[in-house]
């Protein structure tokens, strides 16, 4: 543009000073044609200037107009292009998102019943073992009935003892008996020693009285019947003897018999006593170990038990989870339904509204947390999220 | 004779948590799945204590506790929410519909049943 404006004024300002040189004209003449000349050029140069400016705000009005038609062109084709794209993959993500949720409840469900099935069993497992323990003291307990058994046996123990003590008494008895046999024995003995004088003594009378003659013959028949008398007594007094002999002997084969059973029984009393001890002592052994295992069970199976508690209180979480699915699921769906419309504005999509509308709709504290972008702290369980009113 | 306690909860892994814990220390327990389901069940027998959750499909536990403290043989029992809902404007709803304690989850097996033994009648 410049080339063009100043090829001209050079072909008019050498044409003009040729003229000048021609013409012959003065030096002040010559000057003030030159400043004339310089306003000319001046005006000129002005105009074309301000012509110039005009021509480039016409072309560029034109290009922020063809520029906005492109732009809107463009939106509409994009607008038009990302619709479709949403509609199908929307649902997509949905449907991913509710197979999430419906495996993970599916398998959470399954996992809590069987974690309760151990808790039940293991509940009862501890009360049987406490049963066990806690029964020694009371009735019914392995403890208890060993210590019942114990004095029931000792009772039978001391039965024994004092049948024995019974016996060993009638052996006494029976001693004394043997020393009676004995003075019998002897009172036999006198008996016929007693007869054998009587029967001198009748001889005696028999021989006085054949010396009285006629007068002693009375007395010589008395004298006889007092012999056949002391032979008969003689007699009886050897029987006796014979017989408490017999009995003596006897007596003695019985007080040695009794003796021996005596013997026999004390040295049964003795062993059953000792082998009462021995059993309920290897009763009471076993017992222990058993209490014992059963209290290593027990304690087992309590801290086994409080494990399963933590796990059953952390499959919770699954509860959570649902419900921040459903939230997500919820707004995708929402989203999905509005793009689906078929005038649907693009451009009146408000993120900030949106996410609002998303924060007053959560159900968590935690949800409200993420959503801010904040750290959530793990949802530990103490007192303070119990509320009374 | 040992006293009943219906929870109401949409998750089954909850209602059987909650059921373990209570039929554990000598509770009778009565499952729903939720509010509506819960008014179904009732037919009349006795409750001593009821444990509903709040977000449920059908009928949420804030309209369960309006209708049972609207019902004459629940009006007087004892509601305890069991929730994952932890904001205070929720709580006030609770409350003003007539519900006795607030418990977010995941609750504590021996924290819920001190709170049932406090409030069971």
């Amino acid at each position: 543009m410049q080339m063009r404006i100043s090829v001209p004024i050079a072909v008019g300002v050498a044409a003009i000073v040729v003229l000048l040189a021609f013409f012959n004209i003065s030096m002040n003449g010559w000057l003030r044609f030159l400043l004339g000349l310089i306003g000319i050029a001046g005006v000129f140069l002005l105009v074309a200037t301000l012509r110039s400016v005009q021509k480039k705000n016409l072309l560029l009005a034109g290009l922020r107009l063809e520029n906005s038609r492109l732009q809107d062109e463009l939106a509409k084709k994009s607008a038009s292009g990302v619709q479709p794209f949403f509609a199908a993959v929307l649902p997509a993500w949905e449907r991913q998102l509710q197979l999430v949720q419906q495996q993970s409840e599916s398998a959470i469900n399954q996992l809590t019943g069987k974690f309760c099935l151990i808790y039940d069993q293991l509940q009862k497992a501890l009360n049987a073992a406490e049963l066990l323990n806690n029964g020694s003291n009371n009735a019914g307990g392995l403890g208890s009935v060993l210590r019942h058994s114990e004095q029931d046996l000792s009772t039978l123990v001391i039965s024994l003892k004092s049948s024995m003590d019974e016996q060993h008494s009638l052996v006494a008895e029976m001693n004394t008996l043997t020393t009676i046999t004995d003075e019998l024995k002897r009172m036999g003995d006198e008996v016929a020693g007693i007869a054998s004088q009587t029967n001198l003594l009748a001889l005696n009378a028999a021989i006085e009285a054949a010396r009285a003659g006629d007068h002693g013959r009375g007395f010589a028949v008395v004298a006889d019947e007092v012999r056949s008398l002391s032979s008969r007594s003689g007699d009886a007094g050897v029987r006796i003897g014979k017989r408490i002999k017999q009995i003596n002997e006897l007596l003695q084969s019985a007080f040695t018999t009794m003796e021996e059973i005596s013997q026999k029984g004390n040295d049964s009393v003795t062993v059953s006593d000792q082998t009462i001890h021995k059993v309920i002592d290897e009763f009471r052994t076993v017992g222990e170990r058993l209490s014992q295992a059963s209290d290593i069970l027990a304690t087992e199976n309590s801290q086994v038990s409080k494990e399963v508690e933590q796990v059953l209180i952390s499959l919770q979480y699954q509860d959570r989870v649902r419900q921040i699915l459903d939230h997500v699921m919820a707004d995708i769906n929402k989203l999905n339904v509005q793009i689906a419309e078929e005038k649907f504005d693009f451009s009146s999509l408000d993120a900030t509204r949106w996410l609002a509308n998303m924060e007053r709709t959560y159900t968590t504290l935690e949800q409200v947390e993420t959503h801010k972008n904040q750290r959530t702290e793990d949802m530990s369980v103490d007192d303070s999220s119990v509320t009374f009113f | 004779m040992a006293k009943t306690v219906m929870i109401i909860d949409d998750s089954a892994s909850i209602r059987q948590v909650v059921s373990l814990t209570l039929i554990g220390a000598g509770y009778d327990v009565q499952e729903a799945s939720d509010g509506k389901d819960a008014l179904n069940k009732l037919k009349g027998q006795k409750i001593n204590l009821f444990i509903s959750d709040v977000n449920m499909p059908h009928m949420d536990g804030i309209s369960l506790v309006k209708s049972l403290k609207g019902h004459p043989d629940y009006k007087f029992t004892p509601i305890v929410m069991l929730t994952t809902e932890g904001a205070e404007a929720k709580k006030q709803e609770g409350q003003a519909a007539g519900a006795k304690a607030w418990i977010v989850k995941p609750f504590q097996p021996a924290q819920l049943l001190k709170v049932v033994s406090m409030l069971v009648i």
